[in-house]
């Protein structure tokens, strides 16, 4: 049973690795820093660790998806992350993408059953 | 919220164990956030300690690589098949040269002594410890330098395609193609610049090529062990004697050019067996070591008194008849005829084998 267990955690991480991006994206229409992402995706069922979160924000930064700015006003700096026009459109299309394929795999799954 | 000093500390240490891992240029601003992500998990209830929110975060390194993003190779699945290829090769010629070399410096040594058997035992023990010496020195370094070659070639994401470059299975029209390609990026691939799928006449045998390297290593040995048995044998007083066809006085001064000859042969074996079809390079390697050897061959022919003087008056002996007929075959032993026919048969044999070698090449670029 260890063994099934442990190729269900790979394959389960796997398959959230690909949804990780659009969920990001999705809520990041206004400015969020790092943390309170964290605690939103868990709260709505997809939990990210912080490891994997911040340098996933940087990437999405690095291409543009995204852009950030440091909030120094208060006592703690933090860095806020907002989806730029152009992570507008690719979040846009990623979602129709998704969509789409949810379709799909619904009607795979189900000619299985 | 404001941590102990303790607690500061071990702050400190965690950030500046991820950062050092980073570039320069990021680790202000990675340092600043992970400094404000500690502060905001630290705050929260599930975690006890700041221990507990480091254990949260992970191994340094391990969150140091996240932030490098992707995994880091020394030599990555883009360059690992050339890896492997390249080493396949170095390490194989490497290891036939350092056997070969061994074998031939172990060889003379053992003309020392008298007794065959005394020579033959202490060859074998010479040779297998100073083989293994020798392969397991040259091996390990051959590795590393590869090695190091390609973690550079990694390291800069150079553009090097070796396996592609080195199977020149192309047609003239394709090689512009080749040289027309995108060279900073790979993924403009085109089905168009596939390899042909070799046909079967273009393959080379790898059992032919084994068979013909044991040859010569058999050849190579006979040559510097017991030269005095390349003749013809016979009775002589009940006891068996042994004709040598060469001149052995000066055997030392012979043997380096026949030796060459021969390993040009297994050069060229060594070629085949790492190509495993014909193309250039089989064809050109084919022509190159033919022709050294063939300029060895005649260069030790020509220059140096070769076959045995004596060879005449021995083999009567042996044969227990005298040879002055020129129908008999033996008369033209140790004669320019005998030179000249050396040469022309040597000639045929490699003329042959390029025209073959060649033509199978073509036939495999043509596919």
């Amino acid at each position: 049973m260890k063994e099934l267990d442990e190729i269900m955690a790979a394959l389960v991480l796997e398959l959230r690795r690909g949804t990780l991006i659009l969920s990001v994206l999705s809520q990041l229409k206004e400015p969020a820093y790092g943390y309170t992402l964290v605690q939103k995706l868990e709260e709505k069922g997809m939990s990210i660790e912080p490891g994997t979160l911040y340098p996933l924000l940087r990437r999405l930064e690095k291409q543009e998806l995204l852009a950030s700015e440091w909030e120094t006003s208060t006592s703690k700096p933090r860095k806020y992350y907002r989806r730029t026009d152009f992570g507008n459109q690719v979040y846009e299309k990623l979602k129709d993408q998704w969509q789409r394929m949810t379709v799909d795999m619904e009607q795979l799954l189900r000619e299985d059953d | 919220m404001k941590f102990g000093n303790s607690e500061q500390e071990m702050i400190d240490r965690y950030v500046w164990d991820v950062i050092r891992r980073l570039p320069v240029s990021q680790r202000k601003d990675i340092e600043m956030e992970l400094r404000s992500l500690i502060e905001d998990m630290a705050e929260e209830e599930q975690y006890d300690s700041i221990e507990d929110v480091l254990r949260k975060l992970g191994k340094p390194a391990e969150l140091a690589g996240q932030y490098r993003g992707g995994k880091q190779y020394i030599i990555g699945p883009e360059y690992f098949e050339q890896y492997v290829f390249v080493l396949k090769i170095v390490v194989i010629v490497n290891l036939a040269f350092s056997l070969f070399g061994t074998m031939v410096k172990e060889l003379s040594n053992m003309k020392q002594y008298d007794h065959i058997v005394d020579g033959i035992i202490k060859f074998c023990v010479d040779f297998f410890a100073h083989a293994i010496e020798e392969s397991m020195i040259s091996t390990f370094g051959a590795f590393g330098v590869i090695t190091f070659i390609f973690a550079v070639i990694e390291y800069f994401k150079l553009d090097v395609d070796i396996v592609y470059e080195l199977n020149i299975h192309v047609e003239p029209k394709d090689l512009k193609k080749r040289f027309r390609k995108d060279s900073k990026q790979n993924d403009n691939w085109e089905p168009s610049g596939l390899l042909p799928v070799p046909s079967p006449k273009t393959l080379i045998k790898r059992s032919d090529t084994i068979f013909e390297i044991v040859f010569v290593s058999i050849l190579c040995w006979l040559f510097i062990v017991m030269p005095e048995f390349l003749g013809f044998f016979g009775k002589v007083n009940g006891k068996i004697k042994a004709v040598p066809v060469f001149n052995l006085d000066i055997w030392d001064e012979i043997l380096p050019f026949l030796i060459l000859a021969m390993a040009m042969s297994l050069i060229h074996s060594i070629v085949k067996l790492m190509m495993g079809r014909y193309g250039s390079v089989v064809s050109l390697s084919c022509i190159l070591t033919n022709t050294i050897s063939f300029v060895s061959t005649v260069i030790v022919f020509k220059m140096y008194p070769i076959w045995n003087s004596n060879f005449f008056e021995e083999l009567e002996q042996v044969l227990g008849r005298t040879i002055t007929s020129k129908g008999d075959i033996f008369y033209y032993i140790g004669t320019d005829s005998a030179t000249n026919a050396t040469f022309l048969v040597m000639f045929v044999i490699a003329m042959a084998e390029i025209a073959v070698t060649v033509y199978k090449g073509r036939l495999g670029e043509s596919v």
